[in-house]
């Protein structure tokens, strides 16, 4: 899952990046409201963290023209207005959830999850076959054994479990699990599948993750 | 006396007005009095002098020729209009006498010795009387001839005419009253409709203004006077509550940064290193967070007025150099070189500590905005008098617009550009509101990526 946060303030964008990092989701920040709406038109990002006080272009307009053209990535305002007619008008102008500064950062992830969730229609426990993944509690369980991956491992298993049965194409795979410094050579993620097959796959014969050669990769249900 | 305005302006005007009508109306009484005496007093002389002319004195004695008609109309009847006349010796003994007389007598004052007119009674009627001596060739005082008028008539019309004027007096100023207290309040009405506008006039609702009158009357200038006050108090508050939010804005930030940075180390168990750099970061912050709050309560020091100036005459040259020394290590760091020249004797009219608070911080921005290695100039001149003090880095400069701005609270030129900066917006408005104080007068001149100069002129 990969995030964009619009934040001009860089203590408040470090600490954002840093605890999204650790939960497994690819971070980009912006530090005004130019760049942030260039990357948000670039990229194809699963959230937007957007402040609304920002230089250049405020977070309100920054909304609204992501939303001319993108109406399903969701948009969580984090900013200190906190009067009804602020939350109101932040709505309005498209965002879909808001978050009053200061926040408890738990919080914050709390409803990031609601808003993926809701997004894809899914739970916070991801399934395929045996194998269970819980996006909360950073778990994940094959017949009941628990399997400790990277965040990295836990973030491409994600991604695969949340497009089961899709293919995964290796631009999208890398757009969405890694963030905007990475450098966009694939091979990495035959890497990190091979990594996740070890230690998911074997004592258990199956294999669910499968190549499909040239495109990408895919998480069949059996 | 606590009478509201409108009662106040009909007090005075009745007062004044009745003043005056009560005069006009008692001249009004003594003009008429006096015009009806007059008019009786010449009734009465006209008979006086044709009784003289008939009267014929002879050394001693006197006598009257036969013409006066002592039987006329007038003199032997008493219903209409008589005249009574009567003529007594010094003595008071009535030596002759008109028939309408009867039998009384006219009253006689053997204290007159000239022509007097006086008001008495005569058989309980109210007449004017006139007594005047019979004098022979030599001033001898031989009698007196009294004449009589019913004064009757008169004394209705005047009576009459008393009781009008005071019973209309009454009256106008019972009208009077009724008038003025209309119009005052009429007049007084503009204001009343000013003072309710005012009250309704709160925080809420501060852009609301007082209608102007259609005339441009006093009125109209009381309300333009109140609109252009309030239209200052609006951007007092309007200022204020810009401060008050950037204030805690400013003051939320670096809080928000610990507490996140903070609540995201703890949900994990990290090695050593990464607690000391996260909690490093952290004091910084709230380092920052201190220093900003001490300017903030340093500036509302100084704006509450509470610290006044202390201005004797001192050495700009000393103050300048331990402002450098205070800032030598974050001189040195960023390896900056800096050049002074200094004018010979450059007293100026200064408070000390003011002077070198100002002096620190102008070249603790300029060494912030200047690139490591580059050079700052600080140069003391006399000009026309007036000593000048520039400072002039050779930092990344601002626009025109970004350099009037810089002495506004909480104003940063564009934040992006210098992130590492770190200043909290404060240190300029200070520096304003000290030179402001002090009398100095402050100037910056700026160009993008070719520096800043500020220049402090001193009263001579």
């Amino acid at each position: 899952m990969r995030i964009l946060i619009v934040e001009d303030e860089p203590g408040i964008a470090n600490f954002l990046r840093d605890g999204l990092v650790e939960e497994s989701f690819a971070v980009d920040t912006a530090c005004n409201g130019n760049k942030g709406l260039e990357m948000a038109e670039i990229n194809d990002y699963d959230l937007i963290l957007l402040d609304w006080m920002i230089p250049g272009i405020s977070g309100i307009e920054v909304c609204r023209q992501i939303r001319k053209s993108n109406t399903k990535t969701p948009v969580i305002f984090l900013t200190a207005k906190d009067t009804v007619s602020d939350i109101v008008f932040g709505l309005e102008a498209g965002a879909n959830d808001y978050i009053k500064k200061p926040f408890k950062f738990e919080e914050l992830l709390a409803r990031v999850r609601v808003q993926l969730r809701t997004k894809d229609g899914e739970q916070t426990v991801l399934h395929l076959n045996d194998i269970q993944m819980n996006l909360e509690t950073h778990q994940v369980f094959r017949e009941s054994r628990e399997i400790n991956l990277t965040q990295k491992e836990f973030a491409l298993l994600e991604y695969l479990l949340r497009n089961k049965n899709k293919v995964c194409t290796r631009t999208r795979i890398i757009e969405h699990v890694w963030d905007i410094h990475f450098d966009a050579d694939t091979s990495v993620i035959d890497v990190y599948i091979n990594f996740l097959r070890k230690k998911l796959d074997i004592g258990y014969g199956t294999n669910f993750i499968h190549t499909v050669r040239g495109v990408g990769y895919i998480a069949k249900e059996e | 006396m606590k009478l509201s305005l409108r009662n106040r302006i009909t007090f005075f005007y009745l007062a004044a007005t009745s003043l005056l009508i009560g005069i006009l109306f008692i001249t009004i009484y003594l003009v008429v009095h006096q015009t009806v005496y007059n008019h009786l007093d010449g009734d009465l002389d006209t008979e006086a002098s044709e009784i003289e002319k008939n009267l014929v004195i002879l050394n001693n004695q006197f006598m009257f020729a036969n013409k006066f008609e002592w039987n006329e109309n007038e003199h032997s009847q008493i219903e209409v209009n008589p005249v009574f006349v009567q003529v007594v010796d010094t003595a008071g003994k009535v030596i002759k006498k008109t028939g309408n007389l009867l039998s009384g007598n006219l009253e006689f004052d053997h204290t007159l010795k000239t022509k007097t007119y006086f008001n008495t009674k005569l058989s309980g009627q109210p007449t004017r009387q006139v007594q005047l001596p019979i004098i022979n060739p030599v001033g001898k005082t031989l009698g007196f001839i009294i004449i009589a008028m019913p004064l009757e008539e008169s004394a209705v019309v005047l009576n009459n005419l008393f009781i009008v004027l005071v019973n209309s007096y009454w009256i106008v100023l019972f009208a009077l009253f009724y008038i003025t207290r209309f119009i005052a309040g009429a007049s007084i009405s503009p204001i009343n409709k000013v003072i309710s506008t005012a009250e309704r006039i709160t925080k809420e609702n501060f852009d609301e203004r007082i209608d102007l009158p259609v005339h441009r009357d006093e009125i109209y200038t009381l309300t333009s006077t109140i609109n252009e006050l309030l239209n200052r108090l609006e951007d007092a508050v309007l200022r204020e509550k810009q401060f008050t939010a950037d204030a805690s804005h400013e003051l939320r930030t670096p809080l928000s940064v610990i507490k996140g940075t903070l609540e995201v180390l703890i949900r994990k168990p990290r090695d050593i290193e990464q607690y000391e750099s996260k909690i490093r970061y952290c004091i910084n912050e709230a380092d920052r967070m201190s220093g900003l709050i001490d300017q903030l309560l340093m500036l509302a020091r100084y704006e509450s007025g509470k610290l006044t100036p202390v201005i004797a005459k001192i050495n700009i040259y000393d103050s300048i150099n331990s402002a450098i020394t205070r800032l030598r290590s974050f001189i040195d760091q960023k390896g900056i070189i800096i050049n002074l020249s200094c004018c010979d004797n450059a007293l100026v009219n200064a408070d000390i500590s003011m002077l070198e608070t100002i002096l620190e911080n102008i070249l603790s921005n300029a060494v912030k905005y200047s690139d490591e290695g580059k050079q700052i100039e600080i140069s003391v001149d006399k000009k026309n008098g007036n000593v000048v003090c520039s400072i002039k880095d050779n930092g990344i400069g601002m626009t025109e617009e970004q350099a009037s701005k810089i002495f506004d609270r909480f104003y940063r030129a564009d934040e992006s550009r210098t992130p590492q900066a770190g200043g909290n917006g404060i240190g300029m408005a200070i520096v304003k509101k000290l030179a402001d104080l002090q009398n100095l007068d402050l100037n910056v001149e700026s160009k993008v990526n070719n520096g800043t100069t500020v220049y402090i002129k001193f009263p001579s």
